[in-house]
């Protein structure tokens, strides 16, 4: 597995800065202006592709034909041009993804991220993060190692918000999943159960992160990373 | 007036004239044959005996019906009397009384007698008195003879001869109509065409028929439609170089703007704390946003074949909005939020005008909160989008004129803090032409709602 990106992009500043701003985020990043240069690379070189569509020489969209001749590499699209149908015909030819310009660069480190092909820290059955191991087929909860007893309301509540780790998921959707359908069940009643959960949880408590308007969150990001 | 009811009309009209003409024509021709069958009657009786016993004895004369005088029965005196008439006066070839019976001859009958005329006539109601001139001069000259008429056969004639000529009228008119027929017919199917026509953009010729009028009419029209639809042509052809002159223009913006963008994002790395670098960074997002509902408008004015109908994952498009307002809301330092279903959820729809949508709500909600504020997106599977904020909210006054049509103008340049500018119409457009239900809340502890259903 590669960290190696290709650019192509023609406007000499937007490519410097593109191919800095991914560097900076820990990629190695070949950049080239023109689409005929584009067109002779073999794509299977890079983990990612991202693609500019309005190209001198080759067309943006028929490289992108070209490399899906012989790759399925994740490519992402650049576009200025704000018709659907531009979008459309880029994900019809293959294109895996696209950022509209302008764009901050930030939103396109975040697209990039999203395609990569990087192996899944997180695997089905559970996620280990911090001092936190949760085993979902098992229903075994660890912090730091020592087990941690949950009621059967605790380990749903988490084990929901475990499997859209960073996705906040509202109050009600909660409510409609973890608590007993036969008692009356209210977002307050989950606000309890999400506090006993914080409390036994210790030290990885604030990994259940409450959300302003929606409900709560697992914050699965590492120490020093920025959680969303 | 319809051209069968006019045609119907005008023949009516026209006919009466007709009919009374016809009608004294033949009361006039039959007068004249009576005349004339008289007057040849009298002078072969006259020639056989009756000149000779008028010039014998004029005085006798006229006391019986012209002709031989025979005994019979009054009843064949009298039917010979409706046959030739009696001999009402003699006169001599100066017009003067030839017998003591004979009273003078009136001046209608004399004139036209002196002024070479072979007989004169004068109708009444049930007789006809009728002066000769013979063909020799002399004591017996005249003869005014008189003759009975059946008015009632007379009077039964003549209406004979209306009914006669308003029945060929009648029978005319009629083949006139059914001539019209196909006429009127080609003329509504040339209606119709030229309706269709208006509501096709003039693209289509209606169709010629035949060589008359009707096909004279088609081809004009298919002449005036020419002329539309060349005009049709041009107006389209300047509105599409518009549209693709502001394409590029936008196009050509966008570049060095993300440029610019990518600068201010360093910058701030360098200086979080500058309120400065975050105001610049504020402004370039904002005139990005400008750019893409500049672009929105254009294309929701030009309504639908701009509008791409295309599978749309909602959930997808949030996702997107919200990483695109991400950095914004962090150097604003508002928390931006979202939460959407774990399965897609799929809409028929136009993905920019969507993100336009959705990024005006958010973007709203940003720019009016404070440091420290919140916002939230919501997606739910039945597709409920609810964005909401803590800011300061919209006044009610302010809310009522979003629903308004057109209100644009003015309020889009706003950039009054609590105006709702150009992105809130936008808003109500793009739920408008996707058939989505749009709704402002005020919560009791403040802020904004917007509530999408569709």
């Amino acid at each position: 597995m590669t960290d190696r990106i290709l650019v192509v992009e023609d406007d000499a500043q937007l490519g410097a800065q593109i191919k800095d701003h991914l560097t900076e985020a820990g990629w190695d990043v070949t950049w080239l202006t023109d689409g005929d240069a584009a067109a002779r690379e073999d794509p299977e070189d890079f983990a990612l592709i991202v693609l500019d569509l309005m190209l001198p020489g080759t067309f943006g969209l028929d490289v992108l034909k070209r490399y899906r001749k012989t790759s399925d590499v994740p490519v992402l699209i650049l576009t200025a041009r704000d018709q659907p149908a531009d979008r459309v015909r880029g994900l019809d030819l293959g294109a895996d993804d696209y950022v509209t310009k302008p764009f901050w660069p930030e939103e396109l480190v975040a697209r990039v991220r999203a395609r990569m092909r990087r192996p899944v820290m997180q695997r089905e059955d559970g996620l280990t993060v911090g001092a936190l191991r949760v085993d979902l087929s098992g229903r075994i909860v660890e912090v730091g190692g020592e087990p941690v007893e949950l009621t059967k309301v605790e380990f749903d509540l988490l084990a929901e918000l475990v499997r859209r780790p960073g996705q906040a998921l509202t109050r009600e959707a909660l409510v409609d999943r973890v608590l007993d359908p036969d008692r009356m069940g209210t977002p307050r009643t989950l606000d309890v159960h999400v506090s006993r959960l914080r409390k036994k949880l210790g030290p990885e408590s604030s990994r259940v992160a409450t959300v302003w308007g929606i409900g709560y969150r697992f914050d699965a990001s590492e120490a020093g990373e920025e959680g969303e | 007036m319809k051209l069968r009811t006019r045609l119907l009309l005008t023949v009516v009209l026209s006919s009466i004239p007709i009919v009374a003409g016809f009608t004294l024509y033949s009361a006039w021709s039959r007068e004249n044959a009576l005349v004339e069958a008289t007057y040849e009657a009298t002078v072969e009786r006259m020639e056989m005996r009756g000149r000779e016993r008028c010039e014998e004895a004029p005085e006798a004369f006229g006391r019986r019906a012209v002709g031989r005088r025979r005994r019979g029965l009054p009843r064949r005196a009298a039917a010979r009397r409706a046959r030739f008439g009696r001999v009402w006066g003699i006169y001599d070839d100066a017009f003067a009384p030839m017998n003591a019976q004979t009273a003078a001859l009136p001046a209608s009958l004399r004139e036209p007698l002196a002024g070479g005329e072979l007989t004169a006539a004068v109708f009444e109601d049930d007789r006809a008195r009728i002066a000769m001139r013979m063909p020799w001069d002399g004591a017996c000259a005249v003869v005014v003879v008189d003759r009975p008429i059946d008015s009632e056969q007379a009077r039964a004639a003549t209406i004979r001869t209306a009914i006669l000529v308003a029945a060929v009228i009648v029978l005319t008119a009629l083949g006139a109509l059914l001539a019209l027929v196909p006429v009127v017919r080609r003329i509504r199917r040339l209606e119709e065409s030229v309706k269709a026509q208006a509501t096709t953009g003039y693209e289509r010729d209606v169709a010629v028929e035949g060589g008359d009028e009707v096909a004279d009419l088609a081809r004009a029209f298919n002449e005036a439609s020419g002329q539309i639809r060349d005009q049709i042509q041009e107006v389209e052809a300047r509105d599409e170089a518009l549209t693709e002159f502001l394409q590029s223009t936008t196009h050509d913006v966008m570049i060095p703007l993300t440029v610019l963008q990518g600068h201010l994002s360093d910058l701030r790395k360098r200086m979080p704390d500058d309120p400065k670098v975050r105001g610049a960074m504020e402004e370039s997002h904002y005139i990005a946003a400008l750019l893409r509902n500049l672009s929105a408008a254009a294309r929701l004015d030009a309504g639908e074949p701009m509008i791409a109908r295309l599978d749309v994952d909602l959930s997808e498009v949030v996702e997107r909005v919200v990483e695109r307002h991400q950095p914004i809301a962090k150097a604003r330092g508002v928390q931006l939020n979202h939460a959407v279903p774990e399965r897609p959820v799929p809409i028929d729809g136009d993905s920019t005008l969507l993100e336009q949508m959705i990024g005006n709500l958010i973007s709203n909600a940003i720019r009016y909160n404070e440091a420290g504020g919140h916002v939230a997106v919501i997606l739910e599977g039945g597709f409920t989008l609810t964005v909401k904020d803590d800011g300061p909210g919209i006044p009610e006054d302010e809310l009522a004129r979003v629903s308004e049509r057109r209100f644009r103008g003015g309020a889009a340049r706003t950039r009054r803090p609590t105006g709702l500018g150009l992105g809130l119409h936008i808003v109500r457009d793009v739920a408008e032409k996707h058939g989505f239900d749009l709704r402002f809340e005020s919560p009791e502890d403040g802020g904004l709602t917007v509530v999408i259903t569709g």
